[in-house]
């Protein structure tokens, strides 16, 4: 009798350990590949990373650009990161945005709410990787930008329409990027600067 | 004889008894435990492909920003905003049992890369933002470019506990689906109707992208 007890418990365990391991890799089947993203790489000030307020950045923001009708500020502290560890950000989310939908780079023009998503996507692999090392109150600052587009700037023309845009403030001041042509350019020397009309990070 | 094959039989069973406990300690140990990795890429799980809601002749399910809008200033007296994308004239509804499927990889996932809140780095906006992030890059993956999910995240004044988390200035994701609109908490995966959620009348600013 206690034989056949010590073999169903043996057959339960191991049946039970089979369901336990079906159920949490349910999803399996369906995944896929993100690439590892560098260790973060902000900037300290005096052995501490330096920091920004948000409500300070808006108002800067709000007297520098005259013409822009709206900030959205969702943190109260933004940190700095390097412009290195802004372009392998950049890269990790293309890569995993690629390898997602891999059908993207056939399509003549990109997707509705490419520049939101790929922001939000590309703002979490920031803070979950900046949140895993370090103690450090704040946020990156990666986030979405409008401008008329007034002025051509490199593969875009001028076409006087609201043009979206990623901004990431890094150690070399804002960094503005485009998500189709894949143009990166200093904030100081956007062409369409003064047209910037939204902000959101 | 028959004793030694009584004793035998015992032997075998304590083996198999040790093998079970130790198989089942491994895969409780090591199932989920941490995100699957190679020596450069993680292995994220996702759910299945996107499926949408329908209408009663089979074609796809669309909703408008101004609708959206419609059904939050109706339930709540806090309302002052929708943010949305001027570009999109309407947003697809994912099937319901999909949108779930998605939250369960989405929860799979932060508890395999054991994320964990932490203020101003990584908090309730960033919870919504990914799922929210994450949900529309499926509906590409199915092909539907010109639109995005009749998804978003808002943030809501709560006074209210709701989903385990305390009464206080909070981001939550809220879906349409075939089933109504309903208000998600990405860090649990609880839904409610709208209709239903104790902080209903606090939600104060919506983000439809």
């Amino acid at each position: 009798m206690k034989m056949y007890n010590t073999l169903f418990i043996t057959t339960f365990c191991l049946v039970t350990a089979f369901f336990l391991s079906a159920g949490e890799n349910s999803h399996a089947g369906n995944s896929v590949e993100l690439r590892k993203v560098p260790p973060p790489e902000i900037i300290a000030l005096d052995g501490k990373a330096k920091l920004l307020y948000g409500e300070f950045i808006k108002r800067q923001l709000q007297k520098r650009f005259p013409s822009l009708q709206d900030v959205v500020v969702s943190d109260k502290r933004y940190m700095f990161i390097t412009a290195n560890w802004f372009n392998e950000l950049r890269a990790a989310t293309e890569d995993f945005i690629d390898k997602q939908v891999p059908e993207l780079a056939s399509q003549p023009e990109l997707p509705a709410a490419y520049g939101a998503t790929y922001t939000m996507l590309m703002s979490s692999i920031a803070n979950i990787a900046v949140a895993k090392r370090y103690k450090v109150k704040a946020s990156v600052l990666i986030g979405v930008v409008t401008a008329k587009n007034n002025k051509p700037w490199g593969k875009i023309k001028a076409d006087g329409k609201v043009r979206a845009y990623l901004i990431a403030l890094t150690e070399d001041g804002a960094l503005i990027y485009d998500f189709s042509t894949r143009q990166l350019v200093k904030g100081k020397e956007f062409p369409n600067k003064e047209y910037i009309n939204k902000m959101l990070f | 004889m028959i004793f030694l094959k009584r004793m035998h039989l015992k032997i075998v069973c304590k083996k198999l008894l040790v093998t079970g406990f130790l198989c089942l300690l491994t895969l409780l140990l090591f199932s989920g435990s941490a995100l699957s990795e190679k020596n450069d890429t993680y292995i994220l799980p996702i759910p299945g492909t996107f499926i949408p809601a329908l209408n009663n002749d089979q074609s796809v399910r669309y909703i408008t920003a101004d609708t959206i809008e419609a059904l939050f200033q109706q339930q709540s007296k806090e309302f002052k905003v929708l943010y949305r994308d001027r570009d999109i004239k309407q947003y697809i509804i994912p099937q319901h049992a999909w949108l779930k499927d998605m939250t369960d990889s989405f929860l799979t996932l932060i508890r395999q890369a054991k994320l964990k809140g932490k203020a101003d780095t990584w908090d309730c906006e960033n919870y919504s933002a990914l799922l929210n992030a994450l949900t529309t890059v499926r509906i590409w993956e199915a092909g539907y470019f010109d639109t995005r999910g009749a998804v978003g995240w808002l943030r809501v004044d709560a006074k209210k506990e709701w989903a385990g988390l305390p009464g206080v200035m909070h981001a939550l994701m809220f879906a349409v689906t075939e089933n109504g609109l309903f208000i998600i908490e990405p860090q649990n995966g609880q839904f409610v109707r709208l209709e239903a959620y104790p902080n209903k009348q606090f939600i104060q600013e919506v983000f439809l992208f």
